[in-house]
């Protein structure tokens, strides 16, 4: 009897323990992602396993692994590959009072199916010396011929890239957005190359004076080790575009309960703690974008480029233009 | 008889199972029966294919200078520091491509490392496009051209050097009339390496803009979620890898008269003097400056940059890195041993059909194999009702088989062929059992070329990317998985300190596979 009773204690208390757990798949690498996970594991006694790569051969993989992934929680960090996901049916609706407290409405599905963490705003970073800001208003004005050879931005293949453009076939249909790849690709100083970073350093050299790119990466040379850095982007100047009209193009990173989850219950507390005012301020500030809880501190680097008119427009709507985006960037020959 | 006959089933069963992530992709794409004609003369794919014809054909004219020069000098020549400089050659195989690449990178951008050097801002070389690709791609894989040549070049009878000596040739003249077409196969063999690992690589061409095969398999997947246009561009890159291995064949048809020559007595180095020593140093230090001392030093001037805020977890993930590519290696060696000694004493025409198709994942991008693996798996977890595959280091190191068994399985083969089929009848006549004969006799005699198959296969597992990045299991990240992150983040200083101890271990490899030990017999 009490051999019994032991051992279903035992087997309890393993399936308790095999329970406190919680499988995430992320695009984010930052150490401080890795950081919060660690304070969620303090503070809930949950153990977070994660494996990072690239959000395309995450969503890839969600979709081979069907009803046997061990994955309970998604992370990626653009909405394109977020609403990919949801697309493929590989996302749950979740119930959570916190995070629908802790997320402004138009930083979440309607379905409540992912939630932004952050929000990653694309603008115009340019070279004060050779530009007037009052020259320049929206994303549509840089295929203006008035900047030819003068702007420059990564690949079309970049998520970033993929989903501004498709958030101008959302508001400006399919016709105007190849107009502005086109106009664009014309205008471009050379053909689409390296990350953002390289952009940045190419209109701080001179080459260019317009680049289209997220403003994390100059908040991170702005706070980096590399001193030289510190000076390109302290040469450079920022510019929120399309302030009177749409709204600077804010994508986000963000979170969703897989369809197939083991642990739900762990993964929504997970990334309701991920969605918590401290939780936020940490990415804030480790790699400067703005929270997705706007009652969250931003960095003070952040802070000093002021605030500005976003985007607002629904982001599925974004993912769901991503496709044609690829074709029309295709098209207009944005390598 | 009957364990005969199964006994010749074992090694066509281990090498269709190594092909089976590619084969199960090649018979998804039968079954959908969806061959894009419209496709094939489109654009895009005139694109990829121009890319690639030119990188692959920059990156062989690269690497067969850099080699046959390297090698050339260091097994014909005794010259000032040829020691040194014969070691050197072979290390930048310690670096992988995409580290080289963020490295001159760094160098040569604005504000970079050269600017500094110079003293003058506006100092700076754009290397991201497809000219910094060939260049990085030919630094990178010289090493497989130098390693074959200098054995090739070594191995010259003394005859001809004699000749040559005796018609007062000078070195250079000799060089292009004499040796080099003398040691054909050897480059051709060492540049079809660098070649195969050229096409497999994804992050590198991503990184420097330039569209190849690769990239459009990816884009097709991932950019159009088009599994059956990413399966075509896939098998055109196949079709393109036969293409270069067909053309080697021919190649080294064409010369096979070549091996006579090199029997007999080895001709000995010639001392370097004068105006010829100083040249043969200055050649030598600039192939080291450029391929090593700069792309180190970049790393090293990283890590000071980064030095206060050194990251010390970084050992953890070379522990990862050490444990899993120790086991994996040593997996894969034994299975290549089985498999060759399996087709030599057993062999069967089905046999070598499998072999042939095993070694095909050497050229193919590493997440193709990572996805093929993913569908395989994933199916046979689905059949059972339960997860028994999928997410597991098995899997794992699988995709590191299709990746890499062409490598080990060649310097197995190499073994072997030096193995006298006299061994094999005395074997047969006096052994006392099978196992006895493979642990007592076939091993033992092996034990060089497992040993050089062992740390190709550590190098190039070391160095792997994007395979390990699909299918590791959670929580376990190596050096490799690292580095790409922190890259990723675009903070390329912050890569210095895990690239240097990655390449240390690499570097370690590569100077034991070098070292006398292993070389006297291969």
């Amino acid at each position: 009897m009490i051999k019994k009773l032991t051992l279903g204690a035992i087997v309890l208390a393993s399936s308790l323990f095999a329970s406190q757990e919680v499988n995430v798949y992320s695009q984010r690498h930052y150490d401080s992602d890795k950081i919060l996970l660690k304070q969620f594991e303090e503070k809930t006694g949950i153990k977070v396993n994660v494996v990072t790569a690239k959000a395309e051969e995450l969503v890839s993989k969600l979709a081979i692994e069907g009803a046997n992934t061990p994955a309970d929680v998604l992370i990626t960090a653009d909405i394109g590959n977020l609403y990919e996901a949801k697309d493929r049916k590989l996302l749950q609706s979740i119930e959570s009072k916190t995070l629908n407290e802790n997320i402004p409405s138009h930083l979440r599905d309607d379905k409540n199916e992912w939630f932004a963490l952050t929000k990653r705003a694309r603008v115009f970073v340019y070279n004060p010396s050779k530009v007037d800001p009052s020259e320049l208003s929206d994303y549509l004005s840089l295929a203006n011929p008035k900047f030819k050879g003068k702007v420059i931005t990564r690949s079309s293949t970049a998520a970033y890239n993929k989903s501004l453009l498709a958030s101008i076939i959302a508001h400006n249909g399919e016709e105007k957005a190849l107009e502005f790849t086109k106009g664009l690709v014309n205008n471009f100083a050379f053909n689409p190359k390296g990350g953002d970073r390289d952009q940045i350093r190419a209109v701080a050299a001179g080459d260019a004076d317009i680049a289209i790119v997220n403003t994390y990466y100059l908040g991170v040379m702005l706070n980096g080790e590399d001193k030289k850095d510190v000076e390109i982007a302290k040469s450079l100047k920022i510019f929120f575009p399309a302030q009177n009209t749409t709204g600077t193009h804010m994508n986000i990173s963000g979170a969703g309960v897989t369809q197939y989850a083991k642990n739900k219950e762990n993964a929504i507390k997970l990334i309701e703690f991920l969605s918590s005012v401290d939780a936020q301020a940490v990415f804030a500030e480790a790699n400067h974008e703005y929270p997705a809880n706007p009652k969250a501190k931003i960095s003070t680097t952040v802070s000093s480029w002021g605030t500005f008119k976003e985007d607002i427009i629904p982001l599925n709507e974004v993912g769901k233009n991503s496709k044609k985006a690829v074709e029309i960037a295709t098209k207009g020959n944005w390598k | 008889m009957e364990i005969n006959k199964f006994k010749s089933y074992l090694a066509p069963f281990i090498g269709l199972s190594i092909a089976l992530p590619i084969l199960s992709l090649l018979l998804y794409f039968l079954i959908e029966g969806k061959f894009d004609f419209e496709f094939l003369f489109s654009e895009v794919l005139t694109q990829y294919i121009s890319s690639t014809t030119i990188l692959v054909l920059g990156t062989f004219i690269v690497v067969v200078l850099l080699g046959t020069m390297s090698s050339y000098l260091s097994a014909r020549f005794e010259y000032f520091g040829d020691k040194i400089f014969a070691l050197l050659f072979v290390l930048p195989l310690a670096y992988p491509a995409y580290i080289l690449g963020y490295t001159y990178v760094g160098f040569f951008e604005y504000r970079g490392i050269l600017s500094d050097i110079v003293g003058n801002p506006t100092v700076r070389y754009d290397i991201l496009n497809i000219y910094g690709a060939i260049f990085i791609f030919g630094i990178a894989m010289f090493p497989y051209v130098y390693i074959l040549a200098r054995v090739s070049f070594g191995s010259v009878s003394s005859t001809v050097s004699e000749l040559v000596s005796l018609h007062k040739i000078n070195p250079i003249k000799a060089f292009f009339t004499v040796y080099l077409p003398l040691s054909y196969p050897a480059i051709f063999a060492g540049s079809i390496l660098a070649i195969m690992e050229t096409l497999s690589d994804y992050g590198t061409v991503l990184y420097f803009g330039v569209e190849t095969f690769s990239v459009g398999i990816f884009k097709s997947w991932f950019g159009y979620g088009d599994l059956a246009q990413a399966i075509n561009v896939a098998i055109i890159l196949l079709i393109f890898v036969f293409g270069i291995l067909w053309t080697e064949s021919l190649i080294r048809k064409k010369y096979r008269f070549v091996s006579s020559t090199h029997s007999g007595k080895k001709a000995s180095k010639i001392k370097l003097t004068g105006k010829y020593n100083l040249l043969a140093f200055f050649i030598s230090l600039l192939i080291v400056t450029i391929t090593l001392f700069i792309p180190t030093l970049v790393l090293i001037y990283w890590f000071i940059l980064d030095i206060h805020t050194l990251d010390f977890t970084t050992f953890d993930y070379l522990y990862n890195t050490l444990s899993l590519n120790i086991f994996s290696s040593l997996v894969i060696i034994f299975l290549s041993f089985f498999v060759v000694y399996m087709l030599r004493f057993y062999p069967s025409k089905i046999g070598n059909i499998t072999h042939k198709l095993s070694v095909l994942g050497y050229s193919i991008p590493g997440a193709v194999v990572g996805v093929g693996l993913l569908i395989i798996s994933s199916f046979i977890d689905t059949k059972l009702g339960h997860v028994l595959f999928s997410g597991t280091f098995f899997i794992l190191i699988f995709a590191y088989a299709t990746r890499y068994f062409a490598s080990s399985i060649g310097s197995i083969e190499n073994g072997f062929s030096k193995i006298d089929t006299s061994i094999d009848d005395a074997t047969k006549i006096f052994g006392k059992s099978e196992s006895n004969n493979i642990f007592k006799v076939y091993l033992p005699l092996m034990k060089p070329y497992i040993i050089s198959g062992f740390l190709i296969l550590y190098i190039d597992i070391a160095k792997e990317l994007p395979a390990t990045l699909i299918l590791r299991p959670f929580n376990f990240d190596t050096l490799a998985i690292r580095i790409y992150e922190l890259a990723s983040n675009e903070m390329l200083y912050k890569v210095g300190f895990p690239s240097l101890v990655l390449i240390l271990t690499t570097a370690i490899a590569v100077m034991l596979l070098n070292s006398k030990f292993v070389r006297r017999k291969v």
